[in-house]
């Protein structure tokens, strides 16, 4: 079992909400017009990965195994 | 409402796939697309033709893509590729030096690609996040609802293709640019015009534009006016007018032309299942669902196109640069590998993303408003319209149109109040 992350890269959201339309509990689109974390991944949530693939500019990475990884920090 | 849109007949005409304004997009096509879909995701999932061909279409056809006579097209139906061609645009882009005088609109968003898109779409998108939905909903989505549905109650029966699902996201659009009514289907008139009443449309905002740009209102236009873009010397500068009236026209032809027939699909789907119907009006959490499955299921616009810029290769089948490659949405929505017994609408079935509202940088820009326009007017029709069912004295609506697709009318009986 792996502890879940997500990596955002804000140079590549177009802030189209997708994300935040399925995960609203995750993902939010601030006034720039880019993705930011708002709560906490919490591993095997399904509305997580929905909208990790949802993201149309693939600006979201899931990683599903971010322990053994040595805890990658999510970037911002 | 307003006398305005009391011109019935120019309401049906200007929203009425078999209609003249429709012809080019396949609007008077009757037959069910899905069969062939499949089959053509079966034995493709990709082949070298345009959708209309397998479907049997021989009308003239001009549409994303289209004619191009002197391209090769191929198209994607499976999830895998459509989604593929739509996000890869190191491939397959939405613009090329035209080869042909094929007139596509110059200098829009849907044309541009790469760094130029990205410009130019994230000066509007902060107005169409979700968080934005409210803003839509409070200043130009309720009011027309109420007073579409204040209209429409008392009668005890309606078309409600025509008088509701055609006005809303009309009206909403139009709002935001500050358009009355009355020019709101002047506007729906020059969009609808294949390419296009620029003329009418520059009559109609050129003076909102003056005006915001001396005092900026809360609403979309002001948006516009004030967008600031740098150019390639680094110098800043706003939109000039007419960049703002090719802004304006992209956004007002997506506005009204596409959730109307979405709405109408969507409501002919509830009331073809009562016991649904019962539930989501009980329950309006449902709506949810069901207009995400609604899209899933029967997107109105079922395929858009790419051109190809680099050789590459798509299930197997070499695609030349220079070809037009089709991403058969409506069939993608309907994989089997992805959807279990996908021809049924299901709204309880385990929510997937789907590819109905486009993916890749081209993405629905309105996608949200679009969502909360159906969201709160089948919420006010189930609220206010008691007993609601099919008019028995009016044929069932079928769903028609080949690019571009729609109920050919929605007509209903209620329990009048």
């Amino acid at each position: 079992m792996g502890i879940w992350e997500v990596l955002t890269d804000r140079d590549r959201c177009m802030g189209t909400g997708n994300c935040v339309f399925i995960a609203p509990h995750v993902f939010d689109v601030d006034a720039t017009g880019r993705v930011r974390l708002i709560g906490p991944v919490e591993e095997g949530d399904e509305l997580v990965r929905q909208a990790v693939e949802a993201c149309p500019m693939g600006a979201l990475t899931l990683i599903e195994d971010a322990a053994e990884r040595g805890g990658e920090e999510s970037s911002s | 409402m307003t006398d305005a849109l009391a011109d019935r007949e120019r309401l049906r005409r200007l929203f009425d796939l078999r209609s003249e304004v429709y012809a080019t997009r396949g609007g008077t096509f009757d037959v069910d697309p899905f069969p062939i879909f499949h089959e053509m995701r079966r034995t493709g999932p990709v082949h070298e033709h345009a959708p209309h061909e397998p479907l049997g279409w021989t009308g003239e056809v001009f549409f994303q893509g289209l004619p191009y006579p002197h391209r090769p097209h191929f198209t994607a139906y499976d999830y895998e590729h459509c989604a593929r061609v739509l996000k890869d645009d190191e491939h397959f882009v939405t613009n090329v030096e035209p080869i042909e005088t094929e007139q596509v609109l110059p200098e829009t968003i849907l044309f541009m690609d790469h760094q130029r898109h990205r410009t130019y779409r994230t000066m509007v998108q902060p107005a169409f996040i979700p968080a934005k939905v409210p803003w839509w909903l409070n200043n130009w989505i309720a009011g027309s609802v109420d007073r579409l549905v204040d209209s429409i109650a008392p009668t005890g029966h309606s078309d409600l293709n025509l008088d509701l699902c055609a006005p809303i996201p009309m009206l909403t659009i139009t709002g935001s640019f500050g358009l009355t009514v009355e020019e709101a289907l002047d506007v729906r008139e020059a969009v609808t015009s294949d390419l296009n009443d620029t003329t009418t449309m520059a009559r109609l905002l050129a003076p909102i534009i003056a005006s915001r740009r001396k005092e900026p209102q809360d609403d979309l236009i002001s948006v516009l006016t004030g967008a600031e873009v740098t150019d390639e010397d680094g110098v800043v500068h706003r939109l000039s007018d007419p960049e703002i009236l090719v802004f304006a026209f992209v956004l007002l032809a997506a506005g009204t032309g596409t959730t109307w027939k979405q709405m109408g699909i969507t409501l002919w789907a509830l009331l073809k299942n009562p016991e649904l119907m019962a539930k989501v009006r009980e329950d309006h959490s449902l709506l949810r669902p069901v207009i995400e499955e609604s899209v899933r299921w029967m997107v109105t616009d079922p395929a858009f196109s790419r051109f190809c810029i680099k050789d590459t290769e798509l299930a197997g089948v070499k695609i030349p640069a220079g070809a037009v490659v089709h991403v058969c949405l409506g069939a993608a929505n309907r994989d089997p590998a992805r959807w279990d017994n996908p021809d049924e609408f299901d709204p309880f079935r385990p929510m997937k993303p789907h590819l109905g509202f486009g993916y890749g940088p081209h993405t629905c820009l309105g996608m949200h408003v679009a969502r909360m326009e159906m969201t709160h007017a089948i919420g006010a029709v189930l609220d206010r319209l008691p007993n609601l069912r099919f008019d028995p004295n009016h044929p069932e609506p079928k769903v028609i149109g080949l690019y571009e697709r729609g109920l050919d009318a929605l007509n209903v009986v209620f329990d009048p109040s």
